[in-house]
């Protein structure tokens, strides 16, 4: 698991991973020294349709995050993966994809308690997003009761 | 965005029922903090950074029926609005939002039990947080040979989108003509179940659907008079094939030959599944010298112009459920109907055999008519990031018809002063049975002005719409009232009657006011 200084270091290692050293701290700046640090990205996703999708990606999950891929659809990556771990417990991700498969993402992260932490366009095709538990939530996001 | 009151409610008394949810369901099941509310405002609201957005004040999150009826008391002890939701995806009609701000939204999405599925009858009874991915998944995973209805996209609740009368694409496509029995938690708190459930021990509830004495499912559905804690569902025994035939006609005028055959085969069942009526020129790829025909010129030039395509004037897609060679006999005989037209073509679409694999399901670009849910809708391009609404009339199932909602939306159009063209095309689908429905798809922008735009063009439709005689099916938040507003007849004698058994049932007026344009008294404009 991504320790919090594990974390940063990947953060300071370019400016395109500032977003993800941004987040951590202000998770840090909200609770104090420990807590909330210890929840990695559970993934980055991208979209295999566009190369600066995959390299972008790539810079933001860094060396110990899975890229997921998706083709705009984000169907079966919810359906076979997200839904999965998200009911075990909501955990971060972040991307570069269309805002399409963003918007799908965002919607899914509500019925789990996430909100998009950050949003920022790339080009005309792409955004760079993550999702997360605010600040304030993180340490309450609800859980989908099994059945 | 500031949050606001419930309308009339102290900051004392909202906080005091605020506790007392929080007692009923558990502190972390209400929600009050900025970020958690902003989650159910509507993803797609016409009001984008306007004041007029509509806003919740809290939200709170039952997990059982008991506390539903805890929460309806506690709201009409202080007459607070309660605006209920499903899974909230009922985008293009207001999302999660509430119809009024300072509602407390009561979110259902807790309540995700599949609490039965019977393979041998074909039907499922479901809280209301089952979506249709939940449902298909435990289909999937215990291997029965039946298939949900899911619409476009297919993350929303099957009781949501049933009470909304929402459409589907196989022979189960109108989901509240699908259900059968429900239970409902009343304003009072009271619980009923409808149809045979009120046997109390009934092991029909889901397989017949009137019961003894009145039915009263209806007034439950677009309706603010209880909140449904389960609903029962038909499903469609997994069939043996699927099959999609195109038939395209060349000339403008042959719409009229081309529905009434179509009204024939889907009013005799020989199709069962949604189609749509479309104007060929309106949907394909870009095309210059056809923009310039479509505005320019006329009727026989882009006639001739599609037939140089080899396209037809009107596309209509029949789509067939069943045995495989009924399947075969049913589109040789929907050929028989529509060979009458001269230049008539048809061709052979998709054609399955069930079950696929998952292998040859992921193939599939579109699987929601095969009954699999999906969110590739949102995947095809278009101007989905900021969002739409839709405006959908019902109108006639006649070529006359077709022909003219077109020319009076497209006038209406110009008469607003906006571009030829500048409405989108009309997708004229069969969601239901007997008449036609219109889906309009208008835009929602970051920017304060388009909106508004919008919101002009959209009220006008429906004041012209219903000049001609034909009502909206649903609606945006927004507009419920200019919808409700129309339907007029006899000095509004439906919505007075709509009034009298809301004012019966939900004296305090709690339970989505203004929803569909039903008022409760203390809200009605009259007593303003």
């Amino acid at each position: 698991m991504t320790s919090r200084r594990q974390m940063l270091q990947i953060g300071l290692t370019g400016a395109a991973l500032l977003p993800i050293a941004m987040y951590a701290d202000a998770w840090a700046g909200a609770w104090g020294a420990e807590p909330l640090y210890t929840e990695p990205l559970y993934m980055a996703v991208f979209d295999e349709r566009f190369p600066k999708s995959r390299a972008l990606a790539g810079e933001l999950a860094g060396p110990f995050t899975p890229l997921a891929a998706v083709r705009g659809d984000v169907t079966a990556l919810w359906y076979h993966d997200l839904y999965f771990a998200w009911r075990k417990r909501p955990q971060p991700i972040a991307g570069v994809t269309s805002a399409e498969s963003l918007f799908c993402l965002e919607l899914l992260a509500r019925d789990v308690g996430l909100h998009v932490t950050r949003r920022q366009v790339v080009d005309a095709k792409l955004v760079s997003w993550s999702i997360g538990p605010s600040a304030r939530r993180a340490g309450r996001v609800p859980r989908t009761p099994p059945r | 965005m500031a949050r606001p009151l419930p309308p009339g409610v102290s900051q004392r008394d909202f906080s005091q029922a605020l506790r007392q949810f929080e007692a009923a369901v558990g502190k972390e099941w209400v929600f009050s903090s900025d970020e958690d509310v902003d989650l159910y405002r509507d993803a797609y609201s016409p009001f984008w950074n306007e004041p007029d957005e509509r806003i919740p004040s809290a939200a709170v999150a039952p997990d059982l029926v008991e506390q539903v009826q805890q929460i309806v008391r506690i709201a009409g002890k202080y007459r607070i609005p309660l605006w209920t939701i499903s899974t909230g995806k009922n985008l293009g009609y207001g999302g999660s939002a509430p119809n009024i701000s300072g509602s407390v939204v009561l979110d259902l999405k807790r309540m995700n039990r599949v609490l039965e599925v019977n393979e041998k009858n074909h039907y499922a009874l479901v809280e209301p947080g089952v979506s249709y991915f939940d449902l298909y998944r435990h289909i999937q995973e215990k291997r029965l040979k039946l298939w949900i209805d899911p619409p476009d996209p297919g993350w929303g609740s099957l009781v949501g989108n049933a009470l909304e009368r929402g459409g589907g694409y196989t022979p189960m496509r109108d989901h509240f003509d699908a259900h059968c029995g429900m239970e409902i938690v009343l304003a009072s708190g009271d619980v009923v179940r409808t149809g045979m459930g009120a046997l109390g021990n009934a092991r029909t509830w889901q397989q017949y659907k009137y019961g003894f004495g009145p039915y009263v499912d209806g007034i439950f559905s677009q309706s603010n008079l209880g909140i449904v804690t389960k609903m029962g569902f038909w499903l469609y025994p997994e069939p043996e094939a699927y099959f999609s035939g195109t038939v395209m006609v060349p000339r403008h005028d042959d719409i009229h030959a081309l529905v009434d055959a179509l009204a024939l085969l889907l009013n005799s069942g020989v199709v069962q599944g949604t189609t749509s009526v479309l104007n060929t020129a309106s949907f394909g790829p870009p095309d210059p010298e056809l923009a310039r025909i479509r505005v320019g010129s006329s009727t026989s030039d882009l006639e001739r112009y599609m037939a140089q395509k080899g396209l037809g004037y009107w596309t209509v897609d029949l789509p067939f459920y069943g045995p495989a060679k009924v399947v075969a006999a049913q589109w040789e005989h929907a050929k028989e109907k529509f060979s009458t037209i001269p230049g008539v073509q048809f061709r052979d679409g998709a054609s399955y055999r069930f079950p696929l694999s998952q292998a040859e399901l992921e193939k599939i670009p579109n699987p929601v008519p095969l009954g699999v849910p999906s969110l590739a809708t949102f995947a095809i391009g278009g101007p989905f990031s900021q969002g739409h609404m839709w405006f959908s009339p019902i109108i006639p199932m006649t070529g006359e018809a077709v022909i003219e909602a077109t020319r009076v939306f497209e006038q209406v159009n110009t008469d607003l002063g906006n571009p030829a063209g500048a409405l989108p095309g009309l997708p004229i689908w069969s969601f239901f049975a007997r008449a036609f429905v219109i889906i309009y798809f208008f835009p929602i922008e970051h920017d304060v002005e388009k909106n508004r735009r919008n919101r002009e063009i959209f009220r006008r439709l429906v004041t012209v719409a219903a000049d001609h005689g034909w009502g909206e099916y649903r609606t945006h938040t927004a507009f419920m009232d200019d919808i409700a507003s129309v339907y007029s007849y006899n000095n509004r004698a439906l919505w007075r009657l709509h009034e009298t058994i809301k004012d019966a049932l939900d004296p305090s007026g709690i339970l989505a006011p203004g929803k569909n344009g039903v008022w409760p008294r203390r809200l009605r404009r009259s007593n303003a």
